[in-house]
């Protein structure tokens, strides 16, 4: 007894004689309890748990479409029909104050780390032309900000996506890697998609897993859908029970706008009353379904758009057929994730799966231009009298929404498809930028089917949602590097509690220049010139910096005006100067400074190597 | 005494550690300027990760089950003529050594560090392993491998063929990933996570999936994807140095390949394996790869003479070692595509090619008359029900439907020339010691020279990190590294006559166990060893007493006694304990104990929690 008793010291000695430096720090090391003796029989073995998740977990399922506006899916009011939606969130939740970053790596970024865009390094974007060698813009989102596919990895699940990543370093998107920064590098066991921020959906710049691979020809939506139905396959086979979480983030309905004339016709004539006529019909629905307050107004249109009635009979048949094309695309994305649907009731899964269905990663596009886009390399608004380009475009109506077009709506379009909030996509000042519907769905969960949910919302609250929905845990170091904190809030105390104060209480807003803080139903907000419209929409005009002091700040009363129409600012100074100063002090804490904006970007100021006056690639 | 111990535990993390590790910060701290606006900031941008300039591709070639004197460069009589081409061209090396089984080889190369250390005392199997720090079978992050290392430094990383360290348990395409090759450093990976598979319908994995064979040997599969790993690397970044380890599953059993390769032998063992043995140590010493004065050690008590076998017999074994030989050479064919593949987009001037020829000695597991389709593990059967058996299904050896066959015990120690025992023997070099090749066009001067540097499998990682320039990171993703315990042979490249290195090393493989020091080893063979257990020897030997404390030692000095013949145990009693006190430090320091034996494996008392069975039962 005393020689084991010192076999087994001397063996603890030996250990910590060789391994001296060596405290590996990886995750939770559990400490060994077994007895090592020198024969099996005066031994004890012990094996650690493996890592499970808690018997019953759900599934998981986040759904996260790409610029669509608020008043887009029948869902939400809009006119253009979504059947699945409309049945998860019929059967689900609805929220009605949800926020996204307002473009879409920042969204990405944010939804996937729970954390804030900047903090995680991706205010702008992972390209090399949108992201700067600071801390809130390098586009490589650190290994301390884990995202939600390795903590639920790491609590057991199989982890799968499939459609646009959007957050991969252009230096590190070839097939060499490094894969750090692709999905296998941030939890998930298998990708299926493309990793840049648009792709043609028939010849996609497609990838599985850490190599690119040849597209077989058939429309993206449908090759992902697949895809994602047969990593469910393949893993219910061999581990039934365990289980998944699958990030299903189409391309659609990003331009180009491709989709089959199957689903484009069926919206033949719809949209021939125009997009004001769309607006008036959008609101009125929104108000129907409780989705909008039911004294909602709609802001002004937009000084830069015209009048439906003003437009010729060319104009109207030009862009009604976008709008066509737009619906068919987006009813064609429902009608995939349809099969998704249907193929996890068919097999017994759908119960016990939470679904969050984002609807948008931010508003309606206002990249179209004004008179929508088909060929931009052929015909460039910017290159053409407003005559010419009109002209072209009508001789090419035909291919609108062909494999052989890049297809954007004009801003009419975007106006409308973001009922009722004004202003775009890139627009982080505005709720037309940054407002978009949730869905949340599970059956086993939610009592309140079909229910309305108001409280404030933001992507990163997703991930402490999910986690606290399927009960698990936030680790403190995944793989062994300790993690920065969770600054999402779970929105699962509003479930079954429609009446429930906010919690998400103050959140910041940035897109190279356009900024606003919320807090507790008030917001501050600065548009910033010059913004892409500045710079897109103005051929031949030179367009001049501006200095982020003369932006001038609004102030809403969102609780009393929550689509931004009445300016308070001269008559609540103290209050607007209030939110500044949360502004500034959210800007310092998640790395909002140095202020970028897309004067910068469009005149290739960032993304300087070391050492170098121009912008390039890191080598 | 006790103070004498102590010094020498204190001395050995000291002696294993390699002179070269760096002092890499997990991070580049940043050195920018976030001012309010871009005006009045200064951007900055970490090093993107690089190989240093010109830095070389590196292959590494790990075959399986092929015995010291199999292959033509070595002295044997197999046609190897990619392996003659790399070894006239580069370096032998005579004096190097494998862990004596698979996966602890496997574990220990991949990781640089000895194979209980990196918990891969046995496989990474559920029958195999047990729930004690050396023997679990799952090599921690800690112990980061030369794939991390050489990804961390700008290389992309790629595995085929047989991997071997993945635990049954996480095999399926549920994962987890972590013991995967994706997790363990590799980009990509094309082959099968177990430790043999059949050749035409092979237990495929590709990244981190199962896949559908395609019914092609595999040999060709994991050569074709090797290849196109390596095309789709240079189209996208013609300047980034790789990494391969190609590690087929040849020539493990089943012995499979098709008859064009294996009739190329017909008749050409008839002679026998005594003959053999004769012919490969007559090569050897014309080679030059062992001493002039060398002799074989007796033939092991099992085997019968060939001159006393039946015709029959003689006709079923030397078919068995036709098919064997017509597998190497198909091997070092597939080998040849590569190395043409390399030449053809002109890297082969600057890749460094090690070609480890066999992860332990010859096989042992065909038995006496070797097997063709029946588990290793299923009811034995008598003398001449075996061989009637085999004979009844001659034609099968080699073909798809010889799910299992290996050669028989005659063969497996004519492929071992001139060393005694096999695979499986830990103590005896019949079961560690491979050939090794070191090619590299650019940078090897004595073109065909010979090496007899004491060398280990756990050197190659530092032998390669040196050579590419590199330093061994203190950490790999934020995970701090623990020591490598390998030593470089860079030192002996240019320098035939430099003295070893590489002073001490020991040795474990389910009982049988040994200890070399500067060139003296002490041995212990361990019964009930796998022979015993299964029965091929009941009513042959003396029945087995199983205790570890009277597994009697052996001590030999290899600097005279290249291979074992002269038992020096009783000469030098104070030699033989001070080695055996070494064994027993070791033994400590990387986590030997508790001796597992094959009886605790068979007898199913280990890893007690999993219900699991054993194949074939």
């Amino acid at each position: 007894m005393k020689h084991k008793r010192l076999l087994i010291f001397s063996l603890s000695a030996g250990i910590s004689l060789f391994t001296g430096k060596t405290q590996a720090q990886e995750a939770p090391p559990p400490s060994y309890q077994g007895v090592v003796g020198k024969t099996l029989a005066d031994s004890k073995e012990w094996w650690p748990d493996p890592v499970k998740a808690p018997s019953g977990a759900p599934n998981i399922i986040w759904i996260l479409l790409d610029d669509v506006g608020y008043g887009a899916a029948g869902a939400f009011g809009g006119v253009i029909r979504t059947p699945t939606l409309d049945s998860l969130a019929n059967n689900g939740l609805r929220y009605t104050n949800f926020h996204t970053a307002a473009i879409c790596a920042p969204t990405r970024s944010a939804l996937l780390t729970g954390r804030n865009s900047h903090f995680v390094h991706e205010g702008g974007f992972s390209h090399i032309a949108l992201s700067a060698g600071f801390p809130g813009y390098d586009g490589r989102i650190p290994s301390s900000a884990g995202t939600i596919a390795e903590i639920l990895r790491e609590n057991g699940y199989n982890t799968f996506t499939v459609g646009k990543y959007g957050l991969t370093p252009d230096e590190e998107a070839t097939d060499v890697g490094p894969f750090d920064h692709w999905p296998s590098g941030k939890g998930f066991d298998h990708n299926f998609g493309f990793l840049g921020s648009a792709t043609d959906q028939y010849k996609p710049d497609l990838v599985e897993d850490n190599a690119h691979v040849t597209p077989d020809g058939r429309h993206l939506n449908e090759q992902i859908t697949d895809k994602a139905i047969s990593y469910i396959t393949r893993q219910e086979k061999v581990a039934p029970g365990k289980p998944f979480f699958l990030y299903y983030a189409p391309g659609a309905t990003h331009a180009p706008h491709q989709v089959d004339k199957y689903w484009s016709d069926q919206y033949k004539g719809r949209f021939d009353e125009g997009w004001d006529a769309f607006r008036e019909k959008v609101l009125t629905n929104q108000k129907k379904l409780g989705v909008v307050p039911a004294d909602a107004q709609l802001p002004p249109r937009n000084p830069r758009i015209q009048a439906w009635n003003s437009l010729t009979a060319d104009q109207k048949k030009l862009f009604a057929r976008f709008m066509e094309v737009y619906a068919g695309y987006l009813t064609y994305t429902d009608f995939q994730i349809g099969r998704l649907i249907n193929h996890l009731k068919e097999n017994n899964l759908l119960e016990n799966t939470l679904v969050f269905v984002i609807i948008g990663d931010n508003g309606a596009s206002k990249e179209g231009t004004l008179e929508g886009t088909i060929e931009p390399k052929k015909n460039s608004a910017r290159k053409k009298t407003e005559t010419d380009y009109l002209k072209t475009n009508l001789e090419d109506i035909d291919s609108i929404g062909t494999a052989a077009a890049a297809t954007n709506y004009p801003l009419g379009w975007a106006q409308a498809a973001n009922t009722p909030f004004r202003e775009w996509k890139q627009d982080a000042d505005a709720e037309g930028g940054t407002h978009n519907p949730l869905i949340a769905f599970y059956p086993k969960g939610i009592k309140d089917k079909g229910g309305i949910r108001n409280q404030y919302g933001y992507v990163i609250d997703l991930l402490p949602t999910t986690i606290e929905l399927a009960g698990l845990k936030t680790p403190k170091t995944i793989k062994g590097i300790a993690q920065d904190s969770i600054q999402g809030t779970s929105l699962a105390y509003s479930f079954n509690d429609a009446r429930a104060s906010s919690r998400h209480l103050v959140q910041h807003y940035y897109i190279f220049g356009s900024r606003s803080i919320y807090y507790n139903g008030w917001k501050a907000e600065a548009a910033h010139h010059p913004d892409n419209i500045d710079f897109d929409f103005k051929p031949g005009e030179t367009v001049a910096d501006k200095s982020f002091d003369d932006d001038v700040w609004e102030l809403y009363d969102l609780t009393n005006d929550f689509n931004e129409r009445v300016d308070l600012a001269k008559k609540y100074p103290e209050k607007l100067a209030e939110l500044k100063k949360i502004f500034d002090e959210q800007a310092q804490k998640n790395h909002l400074y140095p202020l970028i904006d897309w004067y910068d970007v469009n005149n290739k100021r960032i993304h300087h190597p070391n050492g170098s006056d121009t912008q390039g690639p890191i080598k | 005494m006790n103070k004498l111990l102590l010094a020498l535990s204190l001395s050995l993390p000291i002696m294993l550690v390699g002179g070269q590790v760096s002092a890499q910060a997990p991070q580049q701290p940043y050195k920018g300027v976030e001012g309010k606006t871009l005006a009045d900031s200064k951007e900055w941008w970490p090093e993107p990760v690089k190989a240093p300039a010109g830095a070389p591709n590196v292959v590494w070639i790990l075959l399986d089950d092929v015995g010291f004197g199999a292959a033509h460069p070595f002295g044997g009589l197999i046609s190897t003529p990619v392996f003659d081409s790399l070894a006239g061209n580069g370096l032998r090396y005579t004096n190097f050594h494998t862990a004596g089984i698979c996966a602890p080889t496997r574990a220990a190369l991949l990781t640089g560090r000895n194979h209980h250390s990196v918990h891969e005392g046995g496989f990474s199997h559920t029958i195999l392993s047990a729930g004690f720090p050396g023997y679990d079978g799952r090599v921690p992050s800690s112990k980061g491998t030369i794939a991390e290392i050489l990804r961390e430094s700008g290389y992309n990383t790629f595995a085929v063929g047989k991997y071997g360290v993945t635990p049954d348990e996480e095999a399926t395409d549920a994962g987890p990933f972590d013991h995967w090759p994706s997790g363990k450093g590799f980009d990509h990976f094309f082959g099968f996570l177990g430790s043999q598979t059949d050749q035409y319908k092979p237990d495929l994995v590709e990244d981190n999936a199962h896949v559908t064979p395609d019914g092609r040997h595999l040999n060709e599969q994991i050569t074709d994807k090797a290849i196109s790993y390596i095309g789709r690397q240079k189209k996208a970044a013609p300047d980034k140095p790789f990494f391969l380890y190609y590690a087929p599953g040849a020539t493990h059993a089943p012995h499979q390949v098709d008859t064009f390769w294996s009739n190329k032998y017909k008749g050409q063992f008839d002679e026998g394996w005594d003959v053999y043995r004769e012919k490969v140590i007559a090569n050897q010493k014309k080679l030059g790869i062992i001493p002039a004065n060398a002799q074989l050690p007796a033939r092991n008590a099992n085997i019968q003479a060939w001159n006393t076998l039946t015709a029959a017999q003689k006709r079923l074994y030397a078919r068995f070692m036709e098919v064997y030989a017509g597998y190497l050479t198909y091997t070092d064919y597939q080998v040849g595509r590569l190395i043409d593949y390399l030449k053809q987009i002109h890297q082969l001037e600057n890749t460094i090619v090690f070609v480890v020829i066999g992860d332990n000695g010859a096989s042992k597991e065909g038995t006496l008359h070797g097997d063709i389709d029946r588990s290793l593990f299923s009811k034995p059967l008598t003398d001449e029900q075996a061989i009637q058996y085999n004979l009844d299904k001659i034609g099968e050896i080699g073909t798809p439907a010889g799910i299992e066959a290996n050669y028989p015990l005659g063969w497996a120690q004519a492929a071992n020339t001139p060393f005694k025992f096999w695979k499986q023997d830990a103590n005896a070099e019949g079961g560690t010691r491979n050939p090794l090749i070191v090619f590299y066009p650019k940078g090897i001067t004595d073109k065909g020279g010979i090496r007899s540097q004491y060398g280990h499998v756990i050197d190659l990682l530092p032998t390669t990190a040196e050579f590419v320039g590199i330093k061994l990171p203190d950490y790999i993703r934020g995970i701090q590294q623990d020591s490598v315990q390998g030593t470089s042979l860079v030192y002996s490249f240019n320098d035939a006559r430099a003295a070893s290195r590489h002073t001490d090393q020991y040795y474990y493989i389910f009982g049988s166990r040994s200890i070399y020091k500067d060139g003296w080893k002490a041995e212990t063979y361990h019964h009930p060893d796998f022979l015993d257990e299964a029965g091929v020897l009941t009513g042959k030997t003396a029945p087995v007493v199983r205790d570890f404390d009277k597994d009697v030692w052996e001590l030999y000095n290899l600097n005279e006694d290249f291979n074992e013949r002269i038992d020096l145990a009783k000469k030098y009693p104070e030699k033989l304990e001070a080695l055996k006190a070494l064994f027993d430090q070791e033994a400590k320091a990387y986590h030997i104990y508790p001796f597992i034996d094959w009886d605790d494996v068979l007898k199913r008392r280990i890893h007690t929690s999993a219900k699991t069975v054993l194949p074939g039962q």
